[in-house]
């Protein structure tokens, strides 16, 4: 739909707008609406009052005509009352138009041209709204009253009319119409003058009424302020004096209020707490003569004395008595207060009992030397850097261990300590650094090398630095201390290198004991399986054989001083490996091996526990129970009322681990009990023994962190006890 | 005929060995090689025999050039059935370890300490043949 046919649709079916802005015009317009029906009502009657003469005297032609305004009236009265308005008024004009064409048609074609007066009036009426409708519609009325002159002027101009009636009927017709025409017009003009002067009247008044209410607006607002000032200012000096009164009287700081004499007015709470004095006691005394002590010469009380007489104002710290007659230390503040003529009216005193501070100042102070005097006693350089000022503090030792002279630190200190670090060390460093600094970390432990600028040498310093945060992680300060290591560093990298070397010597070592331990016994087994062949042979000289069952001992004893020195040498070497063990049957499988090797009867005896698994080194163990119990048979001794036995018990308790072993063997004389642990010691002449075995018992249960104990030992045997902890998981 | 084949290099024990192997048995074939090279070689022949001739080996762990540890480790690539081989290892060692690094071997059948005693090559034998 066009946008044209839209508008022009809103504008034929709708009411006409009211005014919204001045009701009084709509009024008016109502008006002038009930006026309009009252002509269509008067236009009514007359079209009824000509048809019915017409059809009396005249054709069916005049009838019609004259019956038109009837019917039209009828349709726009409808119209109007439905609402239609404009579509009324289009009716109206469809009317005139009408009536217009009727009469030219019946009466002469000329006045056809007064049709032309149609498209001009509806334009009008359509295009207008509002005041300009109004002018609008004058327009037109004066058109259709000028129309009606003419007309009226045209019947004597055209001969051609006929009879009298018909020049009667016109001129009634169109006195009719311009009577009604000027009525419209004078209303119009009384309407249109009535809004402007009410308008004017209005906008006076509402101008007038503006204005007022504008002074009083202002005027309001200037009460308000003054009000509010006045309202805040009381309001301040009520507060002001709450807490002047507040402080006063609650401050910690005692409060003394004297005239301008000196002479006590008031003091507060804290005053007589500090001084003991209550005010009733020292109302109208001079302080100092309560509270000075007697005979101080104290330089704080000259300058009191000094800056009062001159009434200014006094700072100072003296010693004070209390009631009591103990000496505290005054902090002192004395304000002379002036009246408005500028006369001294009052002193105002306040005074804080600072002695503990002051020995807390002392403690610290002293704490702070202590602290130097170790640092320089350890040289231990120190330094601290408040990140928001750039400031920093190194102490004499740091500014000695860079080989720098206080200058160079104090231009740019960071640049100075990247520039001095050793070139490899450097990214490592700052890259630290940079992570305390903008991390989270609390401290940072590190250690780099410098090149001190003095001599360029290279030393290692080791460091600790502190970031200290506030509660939002804004870094306040970093302290450090730092340490030269140099000579540390060279030592251990010497012990390094030496454990390096012990570890190369060590491994060579193994290698030798190894391949000695073979070499050596190689010929010694072959000895062994050649005598084992000659003890074979069926014929052999008794006396030879003796010589030869001779030389097998002492082969047998050469092979047991290898395997004990192999042994010996591993348990100092080797690393102790602990892995479960059951302890039974590795003394069950010793006992096996010790059997082949007993001709007569012997008792192995073995006290099992309900676990027998402990943790150890396997290894070691074998070879300690194998020399505890192998020295049980190799010195057991023929008894005539029992049998030779070893005993071998295990128990667990307290997370202890206790291996015994028992026998009746010849056991160990009194004198040699002590030696018996000794390399080498032998204290039998009965067997073959290398003086090893007891010794390496003892480095292996050393080496286990255990005990190995002879518990007793007579002629009716002995019992060695081995102590062992108890571990649960590998150590 | 048993078969017995003892690699060592020391002559001494080789001979004592010898001497043991045929008091237990006397009609033992022993053969004596003298260096792990040669044993290799003649284990090698050994495996691919298509006989089913058995023999009883004896190596010896301390050797000069290849040792016996050496030797079984190449055993172990170049031969794949031992059906036939009864491998013993046999040393002077007191190390435990050398016990251990030998059983690691599944085809090693045992380890023995020197000399050989009548004793073992009777539980020898009375075991594989």
């Amino acid at each position: 739909m066009s946008p044209l046919f839209k508008k022009l649709s809103e504008i034929v079916f709708r009411r006409p707008s009211p005014y919204r802005d001045a009701p009084e015009l709509n009024i008016l317009v109502e008006k002038g609406n009930k006026l309009h029906v009252l002509l269509l009502y008067l236009l009514f009657g007359y079209s009824v009052v000509f048809s019915f003469i017409n059809y009396l005297q005249g054709s069916l032609m005049e009838v019609a005509l004259s019956a038109t305004p009837c019917f039209f009236v009828i349709i726009e009265f409808i119209l109007y009352k439905r609402g239609f308005a404009i579509l009324s008024k289009l009716l109206n004009m469809l009317q005139v138009t009408t009536i217009v064409g009727l009469l030219s048609m019946v009466h002469s074609p000329e006045t056809g041209v007064l049709a032309f007066y149609i498209p001009i009036m509806v334009g009008t009426q359509l295009t207008f709204f509002g005041r300009e409708r109004i002018y609008a519609h004058i327009l037109t009325v004066y058109i259709l009253a000028a129309l009606a002159f003419f007309l009226t002027v045209d019947i004597q101009f055209f001969p051609s009319l006929p009879e009298e009636r018909l020049k009667v009927e016109w001129f009634v017709n169109f006195m009719g119409a311009t009577i009604a025409t000027v009525f419209e017009i004078l209303f119009i003009l009384s309407v249109s003058n009535r809004i402007q002067v009410t308008l004017f009247e209005k906008t006076d008044e509402l101008n007038v009424h503006n204005v007022e209410l504008k002074k009083a607006l202002e005027e309001n607002e200037k009460n308000t302020d003054l009000i509010k000032t006045q309202l805040e200012i009381i309001q301040q000096s009520q507060q002001e004096q709450a807490k002047l009164t507040m402080i006063a009287t609650k401050a910690k700081s005692g409060v003394i209020i004297t005239d301008s004499w000196g002479r006590i007015e008031w003091v507060n709470e804290a005053f007589t707490q500090i001084t003991q004095y209550t005010l009733p006691e020292i109302l109208g005394k001079k302080p100092k003569e309560f509270l000075q002590p007697e005979n101080s010469n104290h330089p704080g009380f000259e300058q009191l004395k000094e800056r009062l007489k001159n009434h200014a104002y006094v700072e100072v710290i003296v010693p004070n008595k209390k009631k009591d007659g103990s000496i505290y230390m005054n902090q002192l503040e004395i304000n002379p207060v002036f009246n408005e003529k500028n006369e001294l009216i009052n002193f105002v005193s306040l005074q804080k009992d600072i002695t503990e501070e002051l020995s807390q100042q002392d403690e610290i102070k002293r704490a702070n030397q202590r602290f130097e005097l170790i640092s320089e006693q350890a040289s231990i350089g120190m330094w601290v850097w408040v990140p928001d000022t750039n400031k920093t503090i190194w102490n004499d030792i740091l500014i000695e261990q860079y080989g720098a002279k206080r200058e160079d630190i104090e231009n740019n200190f960071y640049q100075f300590w990247q520039d001095s670090i050793l070139t490899e060390d450097k990214e490592r460093a700052a890259q630290n650094t940079y992570i305390l600094v903008n991390g989270e970390k609390e401290m940072l432990k590190d250690q780099y090398r410098i090149v001190r600028k003095d001599n360029g040498e290279i030393r290692v310093l080791q460091t600790v630095t502190i970031a200290e945060r506030n509660e939002k992680g804004h870094l306040i300060q970093m302290l450090g201390i730092s340490q030269d290591i140099t000579k540390e560093k060279e030592l251990q990298t010497s012990i390094e290198n030496k454990n390096a070397e012990l570890q190369r010597a060590n491994a060579e070592l193994d290698r030798f004991v190894y391949s000695v331990s073979h070499d050596l016994r190689s010929p010694l087994l072959s000895i062994k399986g050649l005598l084992a062949l000659i003890f074979d042979l069926e014929r052999l000289d008794p006396g030879v054989e003796n010589y030869l069952r001779m030389a097998e001992k002492s082969i047998h004893r050469l092979d047991d001083i290898i395997k004990e020195i192999l042994e010996y040498s591993r348990n100092a070497r080797t690393d102790v490996q602990y892995i479960p063990t059951n302890i039974g049957i590795v003394v069950e499988e010793i006992y096996e091996d010790l059997k082949y090797s007993v001709e007569e009867d012997f008792d192995f005896r073995i006290k099992h526990t309900d676990n027998d698994f402990i943790l150890t080194d396997r290894a070691r163990i074998n070879t300690l129970l194998r020399n505890l119990i192998g020295n049980a048979v190799k010195y057991r001794k023929k008894r005539k009322d029992e049998v030779s036995f070893v005993e071998f018990r295990i128990r667990k308790e307290n997370e202890k681990v206790i291996l015994e072993v028992e026998d009746n063997a010849e056991g160990i004389a009194e004198k040699n009990k002590e030696k018996i642990f000794d390399m080498f010691f032998r204290a039998s002449n009965t067997s073959t023994g290398t003086g090893l075995g007891l010794y390496i018992c003892k480095q292996i249960v050393d080496k286990l962190s255990g005990k190995l104990e002879l518990i007793h030992s007579q002629e009716t045997g002995s019992l060695f006890r081995v102590t062992l902890q108890e571990y649960q998981k590998e150590v | 005929m048993n078969k017995f084949i003892l690699i060592d290099d020391d002559e001494m024990i080789n001979f004592i060995h010898r001497q043991v192997i045929l008091s237990v048995d006397p009609s033992a074939e022993v053969i004596i090689i003298l260096s792990a090279e040669e044993g290799l070689k003649k284990i090698k022949e050994l495996a691919s025999l298509k006989e089913t001739c058995q023999a009883i080996l004896f190596v010896d762990i301390n050797m000069p050039e290849i040792n016996g540890f050496e030797l079984l480790s190449r055993l172990k690539t170049e031969i794949s059935d031992f059906k036939k081989l009864h491998l013993y290892m046999v040393s002077s060692s007191l190390f435990e370890s050398d016990r251990e690094k030998a059983m690691a071997f599944p085809f090693v059948k045992g380890y023995r300490e020197k000399p050989l005693s009548k004793a073992t090559i009777k539980e020898i034998l009375d075991n594989n043949l």
